[in-house]
């Protein structure tokens, strides 16, 4: 026994399965197996535990061969319930607190429906279930282990709160004191799990039942999927897992209950749509609107209605970027000028229209017209959190309606088209031709920025999203990374027409989201046999690059394009600013931001990984050929990488 | 001095590999000179810290950093505002930057190719197909046309003003002048460049004159149509 203890977590028990075997068996089972006349010693649980204890019977209730099996496990029901909910993949890291849930989903549910998705880091499993939840359109389950596995994943955990992406967090735990060995199962375990995560999960529960882990548990599949959509988390304890259930049935399993998301209430919507009509220059600003396909085609519906532009800030695909009413590019002067501002789901309404430069003294000042009024629509207005900040700095709207942007569009468009009249329509109908102008010249603009710089080494931003886009535009393609230090150019300067095109960024700005979101999202697009690619900065490879492990392993088609600049640019910028202000020089700012010396070879990386790759790419001319050749595997159903290096932005 | 000179000192190795990424050849691109005053130049834009908001060739980054290549504004205009930014750009100092370290700045940048236009990239063309590099000067009735006023008005605009307000007027750092100033006057432009707002550059007296002013807000005021 002594050589397991010294072991690490994950090492495998031998042997202690057996009843009688000293500090293993619970101690009502001992007593059951010994007769009424013994009496259990204390255990160290809540209340529930005699409901728990009935449950379950002894550990060992069947004897094949001579040797005493364990039947009907309790995590066999879990997989039942990750059925029920159609959880199709599951993220691990192993770890033995869900050793019991992991060997049922392998055996009892012959690992498909849900299929393991094995990743070398927790933060991998909970960014790939991010990425994962943007595309499928549902959340997808990960497993951590206790409370270091949680505190692994809970980086990424908050990039999907911040993004308002569902996902299912199951942490094993050992909850039983009195069942705990000692030593590493002390170390990992917690009798608060969901303190580590409370104040970015939506809910969160510890079950000490089975027939209560299955209540919570479709509970907390709602909850994720209700809007506004956030992580939930559930500790599934190990004794639960591995305890056998005498009788299944009696396990009641609640059936799916989806529920209907919040939509505006009507009154509220009849006044916003007042509120655009008696607008001269109304502008649409739109970041989470769409969360489905329904609601790009909702977004479009109703900025063709009243002719308003529609700026795209890009947390998820709301509008089209070939359409002539994304005028996302004029974001400044449309702010501006705007009398009237229709917000839908935005993450910073006060950043819209204030600005506060990173100087010294940090003054806001306003960027709106003082006549300018706001109508913001966010279903955030009726949850949030206080300790963490992602809620951003208040602003009082004029009208604030705390609903779901998407399931609140069908209700704004009724109620413009009941109350506008011919001078409305003529109204917007005026707008379309200088609108039309405006886009094509901005996009001119782009094409002449993007010509700048076109021929040089380093390669620079523009000419390598736009060798990619001609080799993936005719495809049924889907960029599943983010673009604002790209320059953004995929939005400037490529038609992405559908929802499912762009999934927008890490939310909470946590970097690592890239590469692990990717393959989340990737593996989305697999069932559907699309053709997803990925620019990923290096610094952000960096953080996680065992997900390409997980690509390969898995072979999860997925082209990434590593936009090599050798730096963390921001934080380099950042220490410029400093250096500058102390009038200490520029020189320096680089010192703890350069990603070089030695450079890192990122081909050598992923083939070490198991992926072609190709790179590093210093030559723009020979940047076509070789994304080529990535395609070529992709399409094959291998992933990619090439390395790029590139000019800063 | 090399890597091995610093020891384990971090930033003297990071200053090493600064220097040696900065200076290191080859040149951006395909056109530039090999020269060892180019690449002094270069490097001196780079280890300023220059590229890393206006990017490697001075073209500017979306958000970030407006174009400065190849050299929009005059020596004097760039040294003025070197020294006392708008925005977020940080103060360069003369102890930061000497006028000698200017000079070979700007240099580099007036050195800089423009590169292909849009219309000569195939991936690029169908964006800019049927559209004219350059602003139209309209002439409606009774507005009289004075080609030289016309001219001079737009090479002051070239000089001062494309870089931000984008060669066509349509924007860039800075907002487009074909709307945000079409209900402007002359004078009322004129008046905006006097007292410029938070994130513009003041380039009167020091870099743009009465004449001057005059002529760029005549310009700007005929392409918005007052």
């Amino acid at each position: 026994m002594r050589s397991g203890l010294e072991r690490d977590r994950r090492d495998f028990l031998k042997g202690s399965l057996l009843v009688g075997t000293a500090g293993v068996a619970p101690p009502a089972a001992v007593a059951r197996a010994a007769g009424p006349a013994a009496r259990p010693p204390v255990a160290a649980l809540p209340p529930t535990q005699a409901r728990a204890q009935a449950e379950s019977g002894p550990v060992n209730v069947s004897v094949e061969d001579g040797a005493p099996i364990i039947v009907n496990p309790g995590s066999d029901l879990m997989v039942d319930m990750l059925r029920e909910a159609g959880v199709q993949y599951v993220a691990a890291m192993p770890g033995s607190t869900f050793r019991g849930l992991q060997e049922s989903i392998v055996n009892y549910g012959g690992n498909r429906d849900p299929e393991l998705i094995t990743c070398v880091h927790e933060e991998i499993s909970a960014a790939l279930a991010h990425g994962y939840s943007k595309v499928a359109g549902k959340p997808m389950a990960c497993l951590v282990h206790s409370n270091v596995g949680l505190q692994h994943a809970s980086m990424a955990i908050y990039n999907a709160w911040c993004d308002r992406a569902p996902m299912m967090v199951l942490a094993g735990d050992g909850l039983d004191a009195a069942t705990r060995r000692p030593w590493v199962e002390w170390l990992h375990s917690q009798t608060d799990l969901g303190v580590l995560v409370r104040d970015f999960t939506k809910w969160d529960d510890t079950p000490v039942s089975l027939q209560h882990y299955a209540e919570s548990f479709m509970r907390a599949y709602e909850m994720s999927c209700t809007p506004p959509c956030e992580p939930v988390l559930l500790v599934v304890d190990l004794d639960l897992q591995e305890r056998s259930v005498p009788d299944p049935k009696a396990i009641r399993i609640p059936r799916r209950a989806p529920v209907s998301p919040p939509a505006g209430e009507p009154a509220a919507l009849a006044q916003a749509a007042a509120m655009l009509l008696e607008a001269s220059r109304p502008v649409i600003v739109a970041d989470r609107a769409a969360r489905t396909p329904k609601g790009m085609a909702l977004m479009v519906e109703l900025a063709e209605l009243i002719k308003a532009p529609v700026i795209d800030k890009g947390g998820r695909m709301n509008m089209p970027t070939s359409h002539f009413l994304n005028q996302s590019g004029r974001q400044g002067e449309l702010i501006k000028q705007a009398d009237l501002i229709l917000g839908l789901e935005l993450t910073d309404l006060y950043g819209l229209v204030n600005d506060m430069p990173d100087l010294p003294e940090r003054e806001p000042h306003s960027l709106v017209a003082p006549a300018a009024r706001v109508v913001a629509v966010s279903s955030t207005y009726g949850y949030f959190k206080g300790d963490v900040q992602d809620v951003q700095r208040y602003y009082p709207a004029d009208l604030t309606i705390a609903a779901d942007a998407e399931a609140s569009l069908p209700g704004l468009i009724d109620a413009l088209r009941r109350q506008m009249r011919p001078e409305h329509r003529a109204a917007a109908a005026a707008r379309e031709a200088p609108l039309r102008e405006a886009f094509g010249a901005t996009r001119a603009k782009a094409a002449d920025d993007a010509a700048r710089s076109w021929d040089s080494t380093p390669i620079s931003t523009a000419r390598l999203s736009m060798e990619l886009w001609e080799r993936i535009r005719r495809e049924d393609w889907a960029l599943v990374s983010n673009t604002a230090f790209l320059g953004q150019w995929p939005q400037r300067l490529w038609d992405i027409t559908d929802h499912h095109q762009f999934i927008g960024g890490e939310g909470g700005y946590g970097v690592g989201y890239g590469a692990p979101a990717a393959a989340g999202a990737a593996l989305a697009h697999r069932s559907a046999g699309r053709l997803p690619v990925a620019i990923i900065g290096d610094g952000d490879l960096m953080v996680l690059p065992g997900s390409l492990w997980t690509l390969a392993h898995h072979r999860i088609p997925l082209l990434i394009m590593v936009q090599n600049n050798r730096a963390w640019h921001q934080e380099t910028m950042h220490l410029q600013r400093m250096s500058c202000r102390r009038n200490r020089g520029a020189e320096t700012a680089p010192t703890g931001t350069l990603l070089s010396d030695p450079d890192i070879d990122y081909a050598q990386v992923a083939k070490g990984m198991g992926l072609w790759a190709e790179g590093p790419v210093e030559d723009p001319d020979r940047l076509g050929a070789v994304i080529e050749r990535g395609l070529a595997v992709v399409k094959d159903g291998r992933p990619a990488l090439i390395d790029v290096v590139t000019q800063p932005r | 001095m090399s890597a091995l000179a610093c020891g384990g000192n971090p930033v003297m190795r990071a200053l090493v590999a600064a220097c040696a990424l900065f200076a290191a050849a080859p040149a951006h691109s395909r056109t530039t000179a090999f020269s060892p005053e180019a690449v002094h130049r270069r490097a001196l834009y780079r280890s300023k810290g220059c590229y890393e908001c206006h990017d490697d060739d001075g073209q500017g980054a979306r958000g970030v950093a407006p174009a400065i290549a190849p050299a929009p504004l005059g020596r004097d205009d760039m040294e003025a505002y070197v020294r006392h930014p708008a925005g977020v750009m940080p103060p360069y100092s003369a102890r930061l930057v000497s006028r000698e370290d200017l000079d070979a700045i700007y240099a580099y940048l007036s050195s800089l190719p423009h590169g292909p236009s849009a219309a000569k990239i195939p991936l690029l063309a169908r964006f800019v197909e049927g559209r004219s590099a350059a602003p139209p000067v309209p002439a409606g009735p009774g507005r009289q046309r004075s080609t030289a006023a016309d001219l001079a008005g737009r090479q002051v605009y070239g000089r001062a003003c494309g870089a931000c307000h984008g060669a066509d007027l349509n924007g860039g750092i800075g907002p487009s002048l074909r709307t945000s100033t079409a209900a402007r006057s002359a004078a009322g432009i004129a008046a905006v460049i006097h007292n410029p707002p938070r994130d513009m550059p003041r380039l009167f007296p020091a870099s743009l004159s009465d004449a001057d002013v005059r002529a760029v807000a005549t310009y700007v005021a005929s392409i918005s149509g007052r």
